[in-house]
């Protein structure tokens, strides 16, 4: 049992600080020529870590720790950072086009000031998310 | 945070990314290696995350299927 909460609490800290750090130096370098390319490893890695959190919930809830409330929370809240990312991609396909016929943005206005908007947005749906996991329980770093 | 904190803090997740868990070293392996993605990569990922639920994410939920509210 404590080995299996030890490993929630890894795959629940790597969710947070990867995707924390990944939004932030997406977030930072809205100038730079590759914002494209920064903005969609931020997206991706954040997506295959918001996985590995949901496995970690899995885990939780399995453990019978997480009441029916809880569950229905997560899952509103799972889904809002779905629709975020969504937000994110569509964003992100637009500066990608733009930037393939040597209209890329920079990051700076139009689509590229979209896709930071968008990931920003993403970046706070994913912050509730894990939020509301280590609420309910769930360790997290520094907790 | 600086950005050079930040890299320094990136690079630390990594490294304890690739020992607790291969899988999520192999897929930020593939994310990094896209120097320059493309409306196609984009568009892989959007369907990547719209195709999932809570319930493939979840499979011990005890709430009905289609308890979105």
């Amino acid at each position: 049992m404590r080995v299996m909460g030890r490993r929630i609490g890894a795959q629940v800290m790597l969710s947070v600080l990867l995707s924390v750090a990944l939004l932030d130096v997406a977030l930072v370098l809205p100038g730079c020529s590759s914002a494209n390319r920064v903005a969609y490893e931020a997206t991706a890695t954040t997506h295959v870590t918001v996985q590995e959190a949901m496995k970690g919930w899995n885990l939780w809830v399995g453990q019978g720790k997480a009441t029916v409330a809880q569950e229905q929370a997560v899952k509103n809240a799972f889904q809002r950072w779905q629709k975020a990312m969504l937000v994110v991609c569509d964003a992100g396909a637009l500066e990608a086009a733009a930037a393939q016929t040597n209209m890329g943005t920079g990051g700076t206005a139009g689509f590229g000031a979209a896709l930071q908007q968008a990931v920003a947005n993403a970046a706070r749906e994913q912050a509730d998310l894990v939020a509301l996991m280590g609420s309910f329980g769930v360790k997290l770093p520094g907790s | 945070m600086e950005i050079a904190e930040l890299l320094t803090l990136v690079e630390g997740v990594v490294t304890l990314a690739v020992k607790e868990e291969p899988a999520v070293a192999a897929s930020l392996q593939k994310i990094f290696s896209k120097p320059n993605p493309t409306p196609a990569d984009w568009q892989a990922e959007r369907d990547s995350i719209a195709s999932e639920t809570y319930e493939k994410l979840v499979p011990n939920t005890k709430l009905p299927p289609d308890s979105s509210s």
